[in-house]
This record gives structure tokens, sequence and C-alpha cells, in this order.
């Protein structure tokens, strides 16, 4: 288990524009926990912090009271691993010999029997096994999502972060993948923290949500305690439902008048200049 | 239970265990493939050996061939051992290394900047040892003799893009599409002098500069040899014990900072690397186009596109096509063509076909 701290964490690109301001999070349990926002809150750069790919205009971050600052990004890669939102390969390997890159931390140039061991196991784990020898190029989105994921969990990392990765799979994977997460969280003692824009898969998988709002921590807790009628409604400003299914919230979306806002001019005039209406 | 036999490993998980096999068996292949254009090449380059203008039978070209293999400080006789052993040798192996580190140089471009076009004249290399020939020729700068001043001043002029690229990388962070635009705009910088210097100069010294730009192996000596092989037998070496590195960049910068590879200072690593290779060929032979660029592809054709094979295919892939090309220059006319002609003039179409046969729109 890896405690992660962030302190004071701020980020911007101009400093007139700040995107995360003041951050304090401690996360110290090895739990599926959800990150919530909306577009452009700062999710995946408050995650780019954790693992180095962005440094922090100030703050800073601990692993295991140590600063990142004094991490190698090779000893860091031990630590943490990364799923991207997208794959951006060029030249498409086989799906065996993408997830054994999981393994570059950990050996030299070859790769030991081990390793192929270690990454055969996360292929079948993700249900790949008959995909194993075809080309990542020849995959559906979904299927390079899995792929993305295996490759991680072959890092064998203490903390997976991961930037949407439901964001190309249909209901079910979304449902299995989010449910796996959290079950390695749980048996692995992995730290797992993903970006997730389903509230309900959220709501149904995760162990602790945090929800990030005008470039600080509006709300962070299980998910009875931050997915509220009121948090989703200041979060997203949409209407919503919130009930109770197998013990856990379910959020119903509403369309309401709190969209026009959002709606411009263009689109208003496809409705030849009218309001957009039901009827 | 998993457990080890041996290199083999065995699973009581029977997709594990089928998985294992199928990556061992097509690692095998992939191995045999290699082996396989190791003997083409050897292939190749005997059947090289007897082609020329000045006729030589099969059997003399290879008594003489095993004369001085038993006995390389034995004086030269005859004029067939003096064609063969001075002429053709070096200038077979000038082609096996040449092809050899400009395909290299560009599969490890293609992969470090994620683009199918990359090959070591991108960053602007052929350009910068153009000019750096050109004024030597033109200003007769003779270090020792007026072909070692032109050498020297070639190599030293094809690692200023290169210069350039990391000057700027302390800057700005250096994106591989920000490298290629450095190169470019270096070239073009480049060109534009060395195209006054032309306009300048008398037109016997530009002819000489005009020759200098076409690729040739004419001028491969066994006195060249071994700095040219040496350059690029390092830079190939270093460039093999980096391919896990070149594997994560093609998956994104951000994705193999994430397995602990320092992108940045990896990337200008086999910049220089591949810079001082290709450097270290042309300043001898002159531009050879299209290597470096369609080696890698034909090789990915057959061995995929993991480094780790990547490489070495393409290094024997780049030494068969220039060993290929060589025959072809030596076979039309009585002088042997400029090998930068013939690479160029079949190139061209193979990465046509190459480009029309792709599965993944990359291009």
């Amino acid at each position: 288990m890896t405690e992660i701290r962030l302190e004071k964490l701020c980020f911007s690109y101009d400093p007139a524009v700040p995107i995360l301001k003041d951050i304090d999070l401690v996360i110290d349990k090895p739990e599926l926990v959800c990150i919530l926002g909306a577009n452009g809150a700062g999710k995946s750069t408050l995650m780019h912090c954790i693992n180095k790919l962005s440094i922090p205009t100030s703050g800073d971050v601990y692993l295991d009271g140590k600063n990142l600052k004094e991490f190698h990004l090779k000893d860091l890669a031990k630590i943490i691993s990364f799923v991207p939102h997208q794959e951006e390969t060029t030249f498409s390997m086989s799906v065996l010999d993408t997830v054994l890159m999981g393994r570059i931390p950990h050996s030299g140039n070859l790769m030991s029997s081990d390793d192929i061991r270690i990454a055969a196991e996360n292929i079948k784990l993700l249900e790949m096994q008959d995909f194993a020898m075809h080309n990542f190029d020849e995959l559906s989105a979904g299927q390079h999502q899995k792929v993305m994921i295996a490759r991680s969990l072959t890092q064998e990392p203490k903390v997976m972060l991961l930037d949407e990765p439901t964001a190309n799979l249909d209901v079910k994977y979304q449902m299995l993948v989010m449910r796996m997460l959290r079950d390695v969280a749980k048996i692995k003692g992995i730290t797992v923290i993903t970006i997730c824009h389903d509230l309900n898969v959220t709501a149904m998988y995760a162990d602790r949500v945090v929800m990030l709002y005008n470039k600080g921590i509006y709300a962070d807790g299980t998910v009875a305690e931050v997915l509220t009628k009121e948090n989703i409604e200041l979060l997203y400003g949409i209407g919503c439902q919130v009930m109770e299914v197998q013990g856990r919230p379910h959020i119903a979306l509403l369309d309401g008048d709190e969209l026009d806002s959002h709606i411009g001019d263009n689109y208003q005039s496809l409705n030849g200049g009218s309001e957009v209406t039901d009827e | 239970m998993l457990k080890k036999k041996g290199k083999d490993i065995v699973s009581s998980d029977e997709d594990v265990t089928r998985m294992y096999t199928s990556y061992r068996t097509s690692r095998s292949k992939k191995l045999l493939a290699i082996i396989i254009l190791f003997v083409i090449l050897i292939a190749a380059s005997l059947y090289g050996l007897t082609v020329g203008s000045y006729p030589i039978s099969f059997q003399e070209v290879y008594e003489i061939l095993l004369k001085r293999l038993s006995d390389l400080w034995a004086a030269i006789g005859s004029v067939d051992e003096r064609v063969v052993w001075n002429q053709r040798m070096p200038r077979l192996l000038t082609a096996i290394v040449a092809g050899a580190g400009l395909a290299v140089a560009g599969a490890a471009m293609q992969s470090m900047m994620k683009n199918p076009l990359a090959d070591p004249y991108t960053t602007g290399i052929s350009s910068g040892a153009s000019f750096g020939a050109v004024i030597a020729i033109a200003f007769g700068i003779a270090i020792g003799t007026l072909e070692t001043g032109t050498t020297i001043l070639a190599f030293v002029f094809a690692l200023v893009p290169a210069a350039v690229i990391i000057l700027l990388s302390t800057f700005k962070k250096t994106s591989p599409s920000m490298m290629i635009l450095a190169g470019l705009s270096v070239m073009y910088i480049f060109n534009a002098m060395t195209q006054y210097m032309m306009l300048v100069v008398d037109s016997e010294t530009m002819e000489a500069a005009y020759q200098w730009t076409i690729g040739t192996l004419n001028k491969a000596s066994w006195s060249t040899l071994p700095i040219m092989a040496g350059v690029t037998i390092v830079g190939v070496f270093a460039i093999m014990c980096m391919t896990k590195y070149l594997n994560a960049m093609n998956s994104g910068d951000n994705y193999a900072k994430t397995v602990g590879v320092n992108v940045g200072r990896i990337r200008i690593f086999i910049l220089v690397l591949v810079s001082i290779i290709a450097a270290g060929i042309v300043s001898f032979t002159g531009i050879i186009g299209f290597v470096g660029l369609v080696a890698p592809h034909i090789t990915r054709i057959f061995l995929g596109s993991d480094n780790k094979l990547l490489i070495p295919g393409s290094m024997l892939v780049g030494a068969i096509v220039m060993v290929a090309c060589d025959i072809v220059a030596k076979s039309f006319t009585t002088v042997a063509l400029p090998i930068g002609i013939v690479t160029s003039f079949i190139g061209g179409p193979v990465f046509l076909f190459l480009i029309i046969r792709q599965k993944k729109e990359i291009w």
C-alpha cells in the first residue's frame, strides 16, 4: 500500500488562469478512487501531477512521505502505472508485445519467461487471450482499452492511474472493468485512481469519489456522501434525481431548462430561431 | 502452479501456456527470418563480387577470395586479384556498411519520431553534408588531401542540424514534430547556401561538387572502410541497446515517461547516434537516398514493429538492398552508375507500393 499526499498543489499554464488551486488530498488505502468533474475541471492535470507527467506550479506531492521531486522516472514507474485516455501507437505490435511493454521498468532489454507469463496472465484477466497474437491495429476501441489496462497491470504497480478507462467500452465492459479495478485494488492491495464520466458506473463500484469543481476539491468521500443531487446539479449544471439501488446511489439525469443556457445561437437557429422546446 | 523447465514455462492455466507457446513460436519464426536474411545477404554479396566491367569468372573470384582469406597480408599478384580484393571487396563492404547503417538509422528515427517518413536525412543531415563538401571543393580545403578535407567537412556539417536541435531543446521541449521541422529549416538554409556556392564557383568546381552530392561507391577503398565501419558498428550497437525505449516512445511520450523512459534525453541521444552514423556514411559515399526510408518499412512487413527485431532486421534488409542496387549499378553500364541514382530509382516505386498496400492509415 502506498500513501499519496498532495499538499497545497497548484497548477497553471498561465499564472492568470489557474487550473488547480490549493489541492490537499490524501489517498492511503488500497481502494478504487474515482475523480469526477466537468470538462476542463483539471482531472487529467491532477493525475499528471501524481505521476510526474506535469510539474505542479507550486505545492508538493508525496509518495509514502517522499517528495515526488526526488523520484527518478524509472523508480516511479515501479510504483505508479498509467493508462492514457487514448493509445498513440504509430507502428503497432502484437497484443502480447504491447502488454509486455509494462515490464520495461522491471526488465532488461530482453523479456524473461516470467515477464511473458505475467503479461499473459493479465491478458487473460481482461479476457483478451484469443487476441494475444493479433496486431493491436486490428482491435476495436474497447479492446484497445482492455489491452492498455492489461499492460498497466503487467507493470505490477502499487498505484494505478487511469484516464477514462471505460470511455470506449460498452455497458457490460464498463461494469466489468470497474468491478475488476475495484477487486484488483482489494485483492492486490493496489490504489486505483481513475477518471470517470459515468456517474452510475462510479456510484456502483467506487470506494471513494473525489469531486473537482472551481479549481479545487469540492467533495471527497463515499459515493453516498458525494453523489448527491445538490453536488451533481452544481457540478454539471443539470437537473437530476438520485435514488438508491442495491444500496448505492443511482442517478437519473433530467432534460430541462438548465441545458438551454449551454445551447448556442447556432443550434437555436436549427429550430427556425425559436427556442428549443419539447413541442 | 507455474514452474520453469529450462527456458520453457508450464502453467496449469491452459490459456497462459498457449499464449506463451504462441509467443515463443512467433519469435522463433522471426529469428529464422533474420537468419534467412543473413543467408540472402551472403549470397548476394558473393554474387556481387563476380559482377563488374572487368570480366572475371565465378571460379576465379572465389579462388582469389579463398587465397586472400587464408593469408590476408600476402602480396597481391595478378590484375584479377587486385580487381577482386582491392576494388570489389571494399566496394562490397562499403555497400553493406552503408546500407545497414542507414537502415538502422531510419528505423530508429521512424520509431523515435513516430513518423513513417522520417529517415536519417529528415533532420537535415544530407544538406549539411552537401554544404560541407561543396565548401571544401570550392575553397580547395585540403586536410592532407582535398578528398580528406571534403570528407571531414561533410562529416562536420552533417552534424550541424543535430547540434541546432540539441541547442533548441535546451530552451524548449523537443517534440518529434519540432525536431523534424527544425531539421527542415536547417535543410533549407543549407540548400540555399549550397546553391549560392554552386552559382559563384567555376564550372569545373561545380561539376566536382555536383558529383559528390550523388551517392557513389566508386571511391570505396580499404583505407576509408575502417572509419566508416567503426562509426557505424558503434552507433548501431548503441541503438540496439535502446530498443525497449524506442518501443515505449512509439506509444507516445507520456506513456514512455510512465514506464520510466527519460524521453527528452533518450531522443537527443538517439538523434546524435543517428546523425553520427549517417554523417559517417555520407561523408564517404555522398548522399544515398531511400535506403534509410524504405528498408525499415520492408522489414516491418515480415518482422513487425518490435524494435528488438526491427533494428537487426532493417540492418540486414538495408545491406541487401544496397548490395542488390550495386549489382544493378554495375550491370547496365561499363562504368558503374552512382548508387544514389539506383537506390532512388528503385526505392521510389517500392515506397509507392508500400504506401498502397498499407493496412493502417499512418500516412
